[in-house]
């Protein structure tokens, strides 16, 4: 595999050398115009991450970033499928995106400063919220945070979570010792060797991993979350209109649940319902969606691809999924979660 | 035949158990044999899990989890080609692995009208096999390349990056023997050039640089540059191995057919390649084998063919954390592919008589 990771960061090298000489080609036409020419939206996917975006038994791609490259065609171009999935590492990414390769890059990327004014880059969402969480081998005797000092941690080389181990670490004067690895698949495979004392990952993940090992038993999840994430897709930020575009598509689908708005009942809304708030959502009334340079009923579409956000989450993430990971963050705010949608006029 | 004590050599039990020694080492080996055999039972079969939502049940029994194959088994074979339409990657895998066995039979080649019908098979295989893979005529639905993927995918950009390389490789060859200086430096440069580059970085050259290179406008199918790619890598090598084969021919040949009157093409065709590639099978044979296992290698340029297929197929939460079961069964299908191969170079050496003359 070693191989592999030589290529992405040879691809994210020469994506990074490149990527200004395609930026500046790339915003002189409007981004919308750009993929209405093309007749495709490009989406920036993972390959193979679970809930995220990965192939299901017919091939398909499935996932909660997969269903929003789905919403984003369907606002733009009407038709959620005219999506074309760029499969991609974190590290190639931004890359991607600056060089103008992939429209949006829906890699649920930590919301950071530096990727925020740094790196000009538009956030979307967040879309999902989440915290890190440490399994532990129960022989170590360890149960907090605390008993970790010394330990051997399995981290996966290339994402934020080694600095954001080493922060906490740092901060408390304790030390560890890290074991760089490729993939999760090897993460956990020399984790249940005892190569290494403790993994980190997403909490809903550790749960879903240890019950998988041969045995669960023998391994214990710590309480203490040490890191919240914030995720979402990305887009660039140097043309104003499209990343609107991007940021309002998310808030429809936050909006939509607020109102009640599902894949089951809106056509009967769109036929029947009289309040106006709803119809000048979903553009029955009004001109929310002329202005922004989308047909005036992109919601509709969005909702009649995917559902609202609730229902994405559901699908891949919660009850409807092997996952069963509770709303928790990502319920609305009105519900104790962290969701939220501006006002729609 | 006699064996080395002088003890005559069966077809069977010869080396077996004609000592002491050799009966106890034949002994322990079958020994062993029977309990890795049990052992393998016992986790296949036994602890084997046939029914399963998640890999959660699988990991309970702590056996094999054909449950998973059972229900992925497409997904690995076909990448994310339509679920509907999988019966034309299928079908055309068939017909190339029908076309290419013809091929290569001496059978074939030997009768009067063997090599004009591969030719004419040929001309109708590989039109049908695109539109089969391709689609968007006679009322087959249209399917872009990047779909194609899994097993197909890994015998096509096997069959024909190796298939062009030969052809390529013979031209390398003989112009490195060349007594033309300009064309011995041209093929020399080639082949370092391409033997001194890591097939990788070749890969990454072809999808990510080569757009650089070519007039705006002018756009080639990625997954065709990598086929490309791979024929001009392995023509590198290929070239090395003939050349061999030609410096192995003894000069009494060239002149032998300049005696007769033949011309340098004739001599070539009818004397000198027949035997220097006779020669070099074995080694041929060891270079298709590693380019059909190098084209995991797409994985560079997003393109998912076996291997890649693979480990896609454990990606989603249900089956997340199971890898031997994937691994195992696309280590089966390169065993099956490799060793047909080998199987059949060995088959070709007996018939020709290597290492007899």
């Amino acid at each position: 595999m070693s191989i592999r990771s030589l290529a992405i960061a040879a691809s994210a090298f020469l994506g990074l050398m490149v990527g200004p000489t395609f930026a500046q080609n790339a915003s002189i036409a409007p981004q919308l115009d750009t993929i209405r020419e093309r007749g495709t939206f490009r989406c920036g996917v993972y390959e193979n991450v679970p809930g995220l975006s990965a192939l299901d038994a017919q091939g398909r791609r499935v996932g909660l970033d997969v269903d929003y490259c789905h919403a984003m065609a369907a606002a733009i171009l009407g038709d959620p499928t005219k999506v074309e999935f760029r499969t991609m590492s974190l590290a190639q990414g931004i890359p991607a995106l600056r060089s103008g390769e992939v429209d949006m890059v829906a890699l649920a990327l930590t919301y950071t400063i530096q990727r925020d004014t740094e790196l000009n880059l538009d956030f979307v969402g967040p879309t999902l919220y989440s915290g890190h969480a440490f399994m532990v081998h129960r022989r170590t005797g360890a149960t907090r945070l605390a008993d970790l000092n010394g330990a051997t941690i399995c981290v996966v080389a290339g994402g934020i979570t080694d600095s954001l181990i080493a922060d906490y670490f740092r901060a408390r004067n304790m030390t560890f010792r890290p074991l760089a690895v490729e993939n999760t698949t090897q993460m956990y495979a020399l984790y249940e060797e005892g190569r290494c004392d403790v993994v980190t990952s997403e909490v809903p993940f550790l749960g879903m991993r240890r019950s998988r090992l041969r045995q669960p038993d023998q391994h214990l999840i710590l309480d203490e979350i040490f890191a919240k994430s914030h995720m979402g897709p990305i887009v660039r930020d140097d043309d104003r209109r499209y990343a609107h575009v991007a940021r309002w598509v998310h808030y429809a689908l936050v909006n939509a649940e607020e109102m009640g708005i599902t894949r089951a009942n809106i056509d009967q809304l769109v036929r029947e319902s009289r309040d106006p708030a709803i119809r000048r959502f979903l553009g029955l009334e009004g001109d929310i969606g002329r202005n922004m340079g989308l047909p005036n009923d992109f919601t509709q579409a969005i909702i009649r691809a995917v559902g609202n956000y609730g229902e994405i989450f559901e699908r891949h993430y919660g009850q409807q999924s092997v996952i069963k990971l509770p709303r928790g963050l990502n319920a609305l705010a009105g519900q104790g979660g962290l969701q939220w949608s501006p006002t729609w006029r | 035949m006699k064996g080395i004590y002088g003890i005559p050599k069966k077809r069977f039990g010869g080396g077996i158990f004609d000592t002491p020694g050799n009966a106890l080492f034949s002994l322990i080996l079958l020994a062993l044999l029977v309990h890795w055999g049990m052992g393998v039972w016992d986790w296949t079969i036994t602890r084997g899990t046939w029914q399963a939502e998640t890999a959660e049940q699988c990991a309970r029994n702590g056996g094999f989890c054909w449950a998973f194959l059972r229900d992925r088994w497409r997904l690995i074979l076909f990448g994310p080609y339509p679920f509907q339409e999988q019966w034309r990657p299928a079908l055309a895998l068939v017909v190339c692995l029908a076309l290419l066995s013809a091929s290569v039979s001496t059978w074939i080649w030997g009768k009067a009208l063997g090599p004009r019908l591969l030719l004419f098979c040929w001309i109708l295989g590989v039109p049908l096999m695109a539109l089969l893979m391709i689609g968007g005529m006679l009322g087959i639905p249209r399917v872009p390349i990047r779909l194609w993927g899994g097993l197909p995918l890994t015998v096509m950009l096997a069959s024909v990056g190796v298939s062009l390389a030969f052809l390529l490789a013979i031209a390398l060859a003989l112009g490195r023997v060349s007594k033309m200086p300009v064309l011995r430096w041209m093929a020399t440069g080639y082949i370092e050039f391409f033997r001194g580059v890591p097939l990788i970085a070749l890969l990454f050259l072809a999808a990510i640089l080569f757009p650089y290179f070519v007039p705006p406008g002018w756009s080639m199918d990625t997954l065709l540059r990598a086929q490309l790619a791979f024929a001009l890598f392995f023509a590198a090598y290929m070239a090395e191995a003939m050349r061999g084969g030609l410096q192995s021919i003894s000069p009494g040949q060239y002149d032998a057919a300049q005696a007769l009157g033949l011309s340098w093409w004739q001599t070539q065709r009818r004397i000198i390649l027949p035997q220097a590639l006779r020669k070099v099978i074995p080694s041929l044979v060891n270079i298709f084998i590693a380019a059909f296992k190098d084209t995991s290698l797409v994985v560079v340029i997003s393109m998912l063919d076996l291997l890649g297929a693979a480990n896609a197929s454990t990606a989603e939460a249900k089956w997340w954390g199971l890898y031997i079961e994937p691994y195992l069964f696309i280590a089966l299908i390169y065993l099956i592919f490799c060793s047909a191969m080998s199987a059949y170079s060995r088959g070709l050496e007996r018939r020709l008589g290597i290492g007899e003359r």
